[in-house]
């Protein structure tokens, strides 16, 4: 079973009279265990790419599978549950939450899964992390390596089948770029999930176990 | 509730500054309520507390009790073991002796022996034969008469005891003086003669005379249906107001969470589940501003002089705190349509 499967995805926006195409034919297979990375210039369309495997936008044509469920013709009540339970979500700043504190981030997750007992395993989350001394800290009080890890640990409360990371690395260091990238290589081996990371930071590349390009709108592999 | 809670504990600052606004428009509009009911009572207690259902009005008096006149001819006329006179006149009374303190009051002449003789809360009470005495609202012990004193009539130059206090009574404006029928003739401009027949109960037209149910006579008391005219605009200002001042607030709060909305919305949260955030936080701030300002108001009903007239009663204090809620709910709705407008993709490719 695939968890993520992408077949023949096409995006078109319309521009006044024109429409513009930006994602041409695309396919994608992620199997559980697998951590891809997506890189591409600048308006390559990798934001577009990352908001259709997000179940945040649906494709103008073609279809997506999340753990073998189509997702392509629900409505949008439906696709905002399919992110709670199935999708975990790393962004470029990470985006916490700034009035919550490290272990609230993660326990308001719980709280709207409807999750019962969640303390103590978002606590092992972030201890997994390495910030069981940050347990109580506001955003305002972290450093940009330690808020992507309580965001790496967000996205892992609702034990998702897919995580899409969008430029985890954009704020931080190339040292602290690295563990973030690290750790997200640790997750998807040991947690056998599948990790799907948007980037340009080709000094990470290393890490992952496929590399995909996206330009003008077309995904290739590398 | 989570989000709201935990983000009214992180934002102390910003949300005790919104509670304090709520608070003082809250207190401005419990404070003129309370003026209201208190200006209200001052026009018309001696008429609202009594038992009275219907008044018989001679024919085109305006439903206004001073401009009714009736004489024996037309009590026979009328012919109701039911009604009972009331004659009211407005005068200006002075203390035995002392010509440069004067008070306005009214005159009620009254049958004792009726549904209308008044409750005594200090000194005696009279009755239909007590001779050059008078029972007197509360309002004038404020204004220095003692049981004993004389009061003397500045038109008729009539004089009078004071026998005992009721509580407050008062009609537009003014103490009521209470007395019998015959020492209201010594008073009266048009002896032999009275203003309204009254009852407890309803009673159906009378021919040839205008039948009238209370609350008809109140809103003709002299004054009392402008002045609560001009203070009900003001409280509807006040609560349209509100309306926009919580509105705005409400929507610019919303408005610098919009990226954190859409976070929340890309790790799966619900248009509703935000919308339910934000309406808790609004009624608990409500809420909270409603309780400081009961309790100021509560305080300040213990230190207004008795010039400045005030009343608010439980159940219209509990009216007036749950339209506040309904109101502070109301102005949300454009805060919410912007909550439910929020993209959840605006969190994709940074900002």
């Amino acid at each position: 079973m695939n968890a993520l499967e992408l077949k023949n995805i096409t995006k078109t926006y319309s521009d006044g009279n024109e429409q513009i195409e930006v994602l041409k034919d695309i396919n994608l297979t992620v199997k559980p265990g697998e951590f891809v990375a997506i890189v591409g210039p600048s308006g390559a369309g990798k934001s577009t790419f990352l908001t259709m495997a997000g179940a945040l936008l649906q494709p103008t044509e073609g279809s997506i599978k999340l753990s073998n469920q189509e997702i392509t013709s629900m409505n949008n009540k439906d696709l905002t549950n399919i992110r709670l339970e199935k999708i975990g979500f790393i962004f470029q700043n990470s985006e916490l939450i700034p009035y919550l504190t490290a272990q609230d981030q993660l326990n308001i997750v719980s709280k709207m899964n409807h999750v019962a007992d969640y303390k103590k395993r978002n606590q092992n989350l972030l201890a997994e992390v390495g910030l069981n001394d940050q347990l109580n800290k506001y955003p305002s009080q972290l450093s940009g390596g330690q808020k992507q890890r309580v965001a790496i640990a967000r996205s892992l409360v609702n034990d998702p089948v897919l995580i899409l990371a969008d430029e985890p690395t954009a704020s931080l260091d190339s040292k602290r770029g690295r563990q973030v990238v690290q750790m997200l290589q640790t997750i998807s081996h040991e947690q056998n999930k599948s990790v799907v990371m948007v980037t340009h930071d080709e000094r990470v590349l290393d890490l992952v176990d496929k590399i995909y390009q996206i330009e003008d709108g077309a995904l290739s592999a590398n | 509730m989570f989000l709201a809670i935990k983000e009214l504990k992180h934002s102390k600052l910003k949300f005790s500054l919104l509670t304090t606004i709520i608070f003082l428009v809250t207190f401005l509009v419990l404070f003129i309520t309370g003026l209201a009911n208190g200006l209200a009572n001052e026009g018309k207690s001696a008429i609202s507390t009594t038992d009275i259902q219907s008044f018989v009005l001679q024919k085109n008096s305006n439903n206004r009790i001073s401009r009714s006149n009736l004489t024996n001819d037309d009590i026979k006329k009328i012919n109701n073991d039911n009604l009972v006179p009331l004659t009211i006149n407005q005068r200006t009374i002075q203390k035995n002796g002392d010509k440069n303190n004067k008070v306005d009051i009214s005159f009620f002449t009254i049958d004792f022996d009726s549904f209308l003789k008044p409750e005594i809360n200090k000194g005696n009470n009279i009755t239909n034969s007590t001779k050059k005495q008078v029972v007197v609202s509360q309002k004038l012990a404020d204004d220095g008469y003692k049981i004993g004193d004389d009061i003397i009539d500045t038109n008729t130059k009539s004089k009078f005891e004071i026998a005992g206090f009721t509580d407050d009574k008062s009609y537009s404006h003014t103490p009521v003086v209470y007395l019998n029928s015959t020492e209201g003739e010594s008073i009266s401009q048009q002896p032999g003669t009275i203003n309204t027949l009254v009852s407890k109960k309803n009673i159906n037209d009378v021919k040839g005379y205008t039948v009238v149910d209370k609350a008809t006579i109140i809103q003709n008391i002299p004054g009392y249906s402008e002045e609560q005219g001009s203070l009900l605009m003001m409280i509807s200002f006040l609560y349209a107001i509100s309306i926009v001042v919580l509105g705005v607030f409400f929507y610019i709060i919303t408005l610098e969470k919009t990226p954190q909305l859409g976070t929340l919305k890309a790790i799966g949260a619900s248009t509703r589940y935000l919308a339910n955030n934000l309406l808790s936080q609004v009624v608990v701030i409500t809420g909270l501003s409603l309780i400081i300002s009961n309790i100021f108001i509560l305080g300040m009903k213990m230190i207004l002089p008795a010039s400045m007239p005030f009343s608010l009663d439980l159940p219209i204090l509990l009216l007036t705190d749950s339209l506040f809620i309904i109101i502070a709910v109301v102005s949300t709705i454009i805060s919410l349509i912007k909550i439910s407008k929020v993209d959840p993709v605006s969190a994709i490719g940074g900002n």
